[in-house]
């Protein structure tokens, strides 16, 4: 089984890791400097999951706070970057059940939980070709099942074992939420 | 291996599984065929290998304000209790939070209270404020840096009749509340003693205060999930129980 794909460049894990020893015995500004060499990414994930940025930035803090907390348990078993990445996504898929058993009592379901084409195209993102913009601002369309499977996919090299055991769905009904995801986007794209 | 060219509801229906890797050699070379020939299904591989080609390429993105001070703030509160493992993430975090800080508020503030409000008792002969009101007298967590020794509660203090468990678990706006509720009434008997001109200057900043909460909780209203609208909430009613709790303490115009 393959991990998921890291993002960050080896010479910001090699120079984060006395920083990450020193955060995990409680020093903050070396804290601080981990956050902020991760926090693009952390970021990156929680919007594409989420297609919302307000809720990304909230989930983003949640993230951080969630490392501050367990970093001391962090071994080195694996790569920082990975066990970061792994925790990001595990805020924000329990979010989402959070989110489900809320709805389903209130009663307020709305499928399309992101943001419009023309909300996600805003100014604040890293400079991205323009293509890139199109396939992000087609990403955050998607459907929430659809787009959550593509992201963690395509996007963050999850494979779809992988993929079934945190969303609680079958192998077969990722692979089949990927295809639809490319497919929705291939529309979107050359509409 | 199939002699036979297969036709676009055959690709269509392995296309999934080609992508993925799935088919054998044959099955591959079958799809391969068909889209090198049909050009509708040429176009669709084409297009379908570019966004996945793209999407693993897709760079990290940057939040739109700096999000540090807000994690700085949770992770410096000391009463903020670690997520026990496996508890429901985010939500059940967020109660914990509002009441750890409501405790946070009580044991941090209810001393200054407490001498507010003793230094406005020990002029008056009764006790109106002790009715019903959670006074600080009964916690033991007001800071002894900010309890002098002549503010020791005696049988004569408000008494509150809520017991401090009950307190911890009020909301940091309930807490809020109760206190604004008590320096205000201590704050309005003071009126006349205070200067005119010092009373205009405090009505003056109170509205605005207020103006800010009433914009936070209509603001709140929409979006109640908003952390940070919860935080601006919390600081004009921070604000507001300073300049309440300053005006208590304001000597007498002579």
């Amino acid at each position: 089984m393959l991990a998921a794909k890291i993002h960050v460049p080896t010479s910001i894990a090699d120079d984060g890791a006395a920083d990450i020893a020193l955060a995990a015995a409680g020093d903050r500004r070396a804290f601080e400097r981990v956050y902020r060499a991760h926090l693009n990414h952390v970021y990156a994930i929680c919007v594409r999951m989420t297609a919302n940025r307000v809720r990304a930035e909230e989930l983003t803090q949640d993230v951080f706070v969630r490392v501050w907390e367990k970093l001391p348990l962090f071994r080195g078993e694996s790569a920082f970057s990975t066990w970061l990445h792994r925790l990001a996504v595990n805020v924000v898929l329990n979010e989402r059940k959070v989110e489900g058993r809320e709805r389903s009592r209130t009663a307020t379901v709305d499928e399309d939980e992101g943001e419009s084409l023309e909300e996600m195209g805003g100014g604040e993102r890293a400079p991205l070709h323009a293509e890139k913009l199109d396939l992000e601002a087609a990403i955050a369309a998607l459907p929430p099942g659809a787009r959550r499977v593509f992201v963690l996919h395509d996007v963050e090299g999850y494979k779809h074992e992988e993929i079934a055991e945190m969303l609680g769905v079958t192998s077969g009904g990722s692979k089949a939420q990927l295809h639809r995801a490319r497919m929705l986007l291939r529309e979107a794209l050359t509409r | 291996m199939s002699e036979t060219p297969i036709g676009c509801d055959a690709f269509d229906a392995q296309l999934a599984s080609y992508l993925e890797g799935e088919l054998d050699f044959a099955a591959r070379r079958d799809v391969e065929r068909h889209a090198g020939a049909c050009a509708r299904c040429g176009a669709l591989l084409s297009d379908l290998d570019r966004i996945r080609r793209e999407a693993a390429t897709l760079g990290d993105l940057a939040p739109s304000r700096d999000l540090w001070s807000g994690i700085e703030a949770r992770i410096e509160a000391p009463v903020v209790p670690l997520a026990p493992r496996g508890a429901p993430a985010v939500r059940a975090r967020r109660r914990a939070w509002l009441a750890a800080a409501a405790a946070v508020l009580v044991a941090a503030t209810s001393g200054v209270t407490y001498i507010a409000t003793r230094a406005w008792l020990q002029g008056k002969s009764t006790t109106t404020v002790a009715s019903n009101s959670v006074t600080p007298s009964s916690t033991t967590a007001a800071p002894s840096a900010v309890r002098g020794p002549d503010t020791t509660p005696t049988t004569t203090a408000p008494v509150s009749n809520v017991s401090a468990d009950a307190r911890k678990k009020l909301s940091a706006e309930q807490t809020y509340d109760l206190e604004i509720s008590q320096l205000t009434q201590i704050v309005q008997e003071r009126r006349d003693e205070l200067d005119p001109a010092t009373v205009a200057v405090i009505e003056k900043n109170l509205a605005l205060i207020d103006g800010a909460i009433k914009e936070s909780k209509a603001a709140l209203a929409r979006d109640p999930r908003s952390r940070f609208l919860n935080e601006q909430l919390n600081k004009a009613l921070n604000r507001k129980v300073e300049l309440l709790r300053t005006v208590a303490l304001l000597p007498t115009h002579t």
